[in-house]
């Protein structure tokens, strides 16, 4: 690396190399464990907290927003997936977050995709930086205790079978 | 010292595991050796890090971040703690300590925000940084199901500055607010005041908002603000130098939608720049016209935005958007857009069309229209996306054009190759020859849930670029970039 120099600042760039490399490792070796119960505001301005709305063993949580191609090529099958497992005990949240920018889209753009579970607004960030989503849509998958069981970021159409059976096993298990 | 003891408490967090206590995060490692372009300075490589770390139970949440930078270059690099602090809830009141993020009245006053995949660099100081603004204070709120309360003090960031400056000269101003609301039968009114403390003197933003739903089809959502420094100017609506006024109203009828959007400010820029007035613009993810997007300009814009939706039976779409922004300083300027977007599905593809046609006085383009399109295979094992896109405009009576072609096969989101190829005959753009292209290759490879790996060799075109709503400028860059990703 051109940035490695000689003596000392070599010895310290590689430190910082490792340490960095040990940080990495260090996340990929620990897994998300749970989701707080949060609160966000919904479709008639009032805040909704997860416990009130997740499902009996299983929900999907849909994090997506309104300039995201690939979070509207999502929905439809997401949609799909909602009326196959809804008597199941599986309940599904649709995280809109979009910003001030364009949040006022949102809910009209929802209904006329045919959402039917719960839509609630992230418009701040605050539970898409605490959960660590980086992408949009990410399908996080989460059980009764509201432990994640599956996370899935981006999507293509072969991604529905993925996020189908990531559900059908989780409901096995 | 603050600094210093949230992070000791977060390390006893951490090592004290408590029951239904979890330690979550990120990592970001990014490595990039090449140039900018038109720079002079050759064989530069830079390493950056971001670390993320959270602890939290079911009421608490510890969080801090270390970023670092390293270049050849001494005064560039720095190793700093650049977000920390502690968030308490319990029986609907929240306790923010820390770096904390909040948006009043749709971002008229105040707008923090993250963009996590963003990196932020000055040509000027060529320090790469995350991208985010937060404020570095403390907040109270308590809401119950139909009222809330708030109070917020803190310095916000001004993120032009690299964290190479100290935290004095990156946050410049005080903001101190209070706000409350009350919701009621789907209908929510929220009252605000916002104390701007810069240079030795404060001024005052008090704001009021109304925002609701109608029949379960119609959303609505107006917010005011004007400065007032005296108990008469208050009530001084559309009188005072300094105001902002957004207002949407959306519709939905069945797979019909509609939304209308209005704007008119001026004078609102909130101290460094904290604020972030809705825009109006259509955000786009099309290279072109993301890059040629109006950015928006708070001391003068008025106008509207104007957007349709229809959802088919059969997953296909269409969308079609008009906005106009006009701007007043010594002349009048005027932005307006015309765009159409096609989508369709087929079993095993999906074809998506647009076309845009746009006039943009600020930046002297004339008649620039701009059409493209998205052509997409897939199968369970792979998936082959074509993109083209190609704008023409009119500059100083010179014809301009710039086109993408792009080719990316990959398996899912699993993994995924790719080739861009940008050209333009743009003077602004240009050297010595006719025409300029951009060739960049690509790769994606997700090896776990929780863990990518993301390589680009070649050059890429910089530009204006905008994203959640956020607009910046992006540096051409040649060379090798690799970024490794993890969560935890």
């Amino acid at each position: 690396m051109v940035i490695l120099l000689s003596g000392k600042k070599m010895k310290n760039t590689r430190l910082i190399i490792a340490l960095f490399i040990g940080l990495a490792l260090f996340s990929e070796s620990h897994a998300q464990t749970f989701v707080r119960n949060f609160s966000l505001p919904g479709e008639k301005n009032l805040d909704v907290q997860l416990s009130e709305i997740q499902g009996e063993k299983l929900t999907v949580i849909d994090f997506w927003t309104s300039w995201c191609k690939p979070c509207l090529n999502a929905i439809p099958e997401i949609i799909k997936l909602h009326e196959k497992y809804d008597s199941l005990g599986v309940a599904f949240i649709g995280i809109n977050a979009d910003g001030p920018r364009s949040v006022s889209k949102a809910m009209p753009l929802a209904k006329s995709l045919g959402i039917k579970y719960p839509i609630l607004f992230d418009t701040s960030g605050d539970l898409t930086s605490e959960l660590n989503i980086t992408a949009f849509p990410t399908i996080v998958i989460i059980n009764s205790n509201r432990k994640v069981v599956f996370i899935h970021e981006g999507f293509t159409k072969s991604d529905a079978a993925v996020i189908d059976e990531a559900i059908s096993n989780a409901l096995k298990n | 010292m603050i600094k210093r003891r949230i992070l000791l408490l977060l390390l006893v967090a951490v090592t004290g595991i408590q029951l239904k206590a979890q330690i979550s995060g990120f990592n970001m490692l990014e490595y990039q050796a090449g140039t900018l372009p038109d720079d002079t300075t050759r064989n530069y490589s830079t390493l950056f890090n971001k670390f993320h770390i959270n602890y939290s139970t079911e009421k608490l949440l510890l969080f801090g971040r270390v970023e670092s930078f390293f270049s050849p270059v001494e005064e560039r690099n720095y190793n700093k703690i650049t977000k920390y602090g502690l968030e308490y809830k319990d029986k609907g009141l929240t306790l923010k300590i820390g770096t904390i993020n909040e948006t009043f009245a749709r971002g008229l006053l105040l707008r923090s925000y993250e963009i996590p995949s963003a990196m932020l660099e000055d040509k000027g100081f060529r320090v790469r940084q995350s991208f985010s603004r937060d404020i570095l204070g403390a907040e109270a709120k308590y809401s119950s199901k139909h009222f809330s309360i708030s109070l917020l003090r803190g310095n916000p960031l001004f993120n032009l500055l690299p964290p190479t400056f100290t935290d004095k000269e990156r946050r410049p101003d005080i903001v101190e607010a209070a706000r409350g609301s009350v919701s009621w039968f789907g209908q929510s009114f929220e009252v605000g005041l916002l104390r701007n403390i810069g240079n030795n003197t404060a001024v005052n933003y008090p704001w009021l908002s109304l925002n609701g739903v109608i029949a379960e089809n119609y959303s609505y959502f107006v917010a005011y603000t004007h400065e007032a420094n005296s108990l008469n100017e208050f009530s001084a609506i559309g009188k005072q130098e300094s105001y902002g006024l957004y207002s949407s109203f959306g519709a939905s009828f069945d797979q019909l939608s509609f939304n209308l959007e209005l704007k008119s400010y001026n004078n609102l820029v909130l101290g460094s720049g904290y604020n972030e007035p809705p825009a109006l613009i259509k955000e786009h993810s099309y290279r072109l016209l993301n890059r040629s997007s109006h950015v928006l300009l708070p001391q003068n814009e008025k106008g509207y935005q104007f957007d349709i939706f229809y959802s088919f039976n059969d997953e296909s779409r269409i969308n079609f958007n008009h906005s106009l922004a006009i701007n007043k300083f010594a002349s009048t300027y005027s932005y307006s857009s015309f765009y159409a977007e096609y989508y369709k599905s087929f079993n095993a593809a999906s074809l998506k069309l647009f076309a845009d046609y746009a006039n943009d006085e600020f930046n002297r383009l004339k008649n620039r229209f701009t059409a493209g399109g998205t052509l997409d295979f897939n199968s369970s094992n792979f998936n082959i996306e074509l993109q083209f896109e190609h704008q023409v405009f009119s500059r100083y009576n010179t014809k301009v054009g710039n086109s993408v072609i792009s080719v990316e096969v990959g398996n899912g989101s699993k993994y995924s190759v790719g080739s861009i190829l940008e050209l333009s005959n743009d003077p602004f753009q240009l050297t010595d020859n006719d025409t300029r292209n951009w060739l960049g290759f690509y790769g994606r490879y997700k090896y776990s849930a929780n863990s990518n790996f993301l390589v680009f060799a070649g050059q890429r075109r910089g530009g204006p670029a905008c994203s959640a709503g956020i607009c910046y400028e992006v540096l051409d860059f040649e060379g090798v970039e690799i970024r490794w990703n993890t969560r935890f």
